[in-house]
């Protein structure tokens, strides 16, 4: 493509040269013409002879010969322009026509690679365990293929894509030919690579091959500037460091709410893992950190961890307070409650008291529904709301207990009281 | 024995036939849902794994085709992704006789399936 239009620039480029060329020649015939008509009509500076050695000189004989007028240069010209333009329409049609079918080779050539490839990969990974010599075979076929680019691609995706789909003495046998092709050794030099896209790539490719001798320098990208290559690393030290998985809490750099997302993601589908104790990470520098921390403590039911969680139920971060509220909750320690009431008597910020009365619902017991009774009658909407439904969904006794309140004359109190126990609204959910 | 395989991952078609040739059995192979149908329709099979997400047709309506078909014993076996699990058990409501989540060993798949149709 580049070729096609390096090429055409060219063409234009020299028909412009030869066109300027042209028009400087024929303005020079001109004003010698104009000279010659003023030699014939009246005296002039410049004879017959003079005007013959000037046209020779810039070499249009023809024109002398032939004593052209502007008519006749004009359809020269166009001749000219003409040719010029059906030279680049050819070339250009050409090189269309070539690159298509280049192209089309290019991708033949891909598609037949990668139907070789599918079909070695699926018979590899069928193989008796015992039939070495067939196995070696296919190696060494794929191995021809490793010195064309496009091919060592193809072979990769297919290994990666065959390692998702099956598990097993399969998997086993293509991480073997996954090494024994080098494929590994490449991946360590992408991970060298200034972009952190490529390096990205790398470390994921070695997490899923589970290449455990790469941990130390996958490592290194925990404190990359950027966050996807960030997480990357993360999620692959998750897989691949079977001593320290949660190492890359360590590193003091924040942990956004879409890594968070993705780790707790990979964190529910890694089997066996090894789970240290995250009140560990509380007193990190870092919010995200202590946010990620709390959600780990309630995601694997940390109960020693409580007396610390209560300790920073006075962090100056809403967000780590709101995380908080939310964990103790999900603890279910009923000798919490009485933290989450004064957290909700003193807190300021909206989301953390709503999490304060969703937090005390959820632990239930009686305390918990005098506390919701008191916050029905609060006065404040919102909070009288999430009150009522807690009561609501506590059974039928909080059903009870809400139409107890129905002959209320607060307006407020009654419209709160309607909508939580509004039947279309209960089936709906 | 003949066996249909449904899967829109081609690589795992491929690996799937491969693997069930070996194994003895005659395998078609479809990419999508509508194709599976086609097949179904033109042919006696003694057993069908499909996957459960599939263009066109999903693996549930492929269940449902072929236990609708009156007089037909073809087995079905649904190979279902983690996450899918509810697909699993509506295709157990409709009449499928196994199931195996992805990612799978191909011999344990083949070991089921030779099971399956051993009681058929």
């Amino acid at each position: 493509m580049v070729n096609n239009i390096v090429s055409i620039l060219f063409l234009i480029f020299c028909l412009t040269i030869t066109s300027s060329n042209a028009t400087n020649k024929n303005d020079k015939i001109d004003s010698l013409l104009v000279d010659d008509s003023l030699y014939n009509s009246s005296s002039s500076f410049m004879n017959k002879a003079q005007l013959k050695s000037e046209l020779k000189s810039i070499g249009f004989k023809d024109y002398i010969d032939a004593g052209l007028n502007n008519e006749d240069k004009f359809v020269r010209f166009s001749y000219r322009m003409i040719i010029a333009l059906l030279i680049i329409f050819i070339s250009t049609f050409i090189f269309i026509i070539s690159n298509r079918f280049v192209a089309e080779y290019l991708k033949r050539k891909k598609s037949n690679i990668n139907d070789r490839v599918e079909e070695l990969i699926s018979i590899y990974i069928s193989i008796d365990k015992d039939s070495e010599s067939e196995s070696d075979e296919i190696y060494m076929e794929l191995k021809s293929f490793l010195k064309n680019k496009t091919a060592r691609r193809i072979i990769l995706k297919n290994i990666l894509s065959v390692d998702n789909s099956f598990s097993g003495e399969s998997n086993i046998q293509l991480r073997k030919l996954y090494t024994k092709l080098n494929y590994d050794k490449r991946a360590l030099q992408k991970l060298r690579s200034e972009s952190w896209a490529i390096r990205a790539k790398a470390i994921r490719e070695l997490s899923q091959m589970d290449i455990v001798e790469t941990t130390d320098i996958i490592r290194k990208s925990l404190d990359h500037i950027n966050p996807v290559l960030r997480l990357e690393a993360g999620i692959a030290l998750l897989k691949l460091d079977k001593a320290n998985p949660f190492s890359f809490l360590d590193v003091d750099r924040e942990l956004t709410t879409w890594q968070q997302m993705n780790l707790l993601e990979i964190i529910r589908k890694v089997k066996s893992l090894k789970v240290p104790n995250f009140k560990r990470w509380l007193y990190s520098k870092q919010e995200s950190i202590i946010e990620f921390s709390i959600k780990l403590i309630s995601y694997y039911q940390q109960l020693d961890a409580v007396d610390e969680l209560k300790l920073l139920l006075t962090h100056k971060s809403a967000t780590v307070r709101f995380e908080l509220v939310k964990c103790l909750g999900t603890l279910e320690m009923e000798e919490v409650i009485d933290d989450l009431i004064v957290v909700y008597e003193s807190e300021k910020e909206e989301a953390v008291r709503l999490q304060c009365i969703k937090s005390i619902a959820y632990l239930g017991g009686e305390a918990s529904i005098v506390f919701l009774e008191k916050v029905l009658l609060s006065g404040i909407s919102v909070e009288m709301l999430v009150a009522a439904i807690a009561i609501r969904e506590s059974g039928v006794m909080g059903t009870i207990k809400l139409k107890e309140y129905l002959n209320t004359e607060d307006v407020q109190l009654l419209k709160v009281l309607k909508h939580a126990l509004d039947e279309n609204l209960i089936d709906s959910k | 024995m003949r066996l249909l395989i449904v899967d829109d991952d081609v690589l795992m078609l491929k690996a799937l036939k491969f693997r069930m040739s070996k194994d003895g059995y005659d395998v078609d192979i479809a990419e999508d849902g509508r194709k599976a149908i086609e097949c179904i329709d033109n042919c006696v099979y003694d057993l069908v794994l499909t996957d459960v997400m599939l263009p066109f047709k999903n693996g549930l309506e492929i269940v449902q085709h072929i236990k609708n078909k009156e007089g037909l014993k073809t087995k079905v076996v649904i190979l279902s992704a983690v996450g899918v699990e509810n697909a699993v058990t509506d295709g157990f409501a409709i009449g499928a006789d196994e199931y195996i989540t992805k990612p799978f060993s191909p011999s344990e798949l083949s070991i089921r399936v030779k099971k399956l149709l051993a009681t058929s």
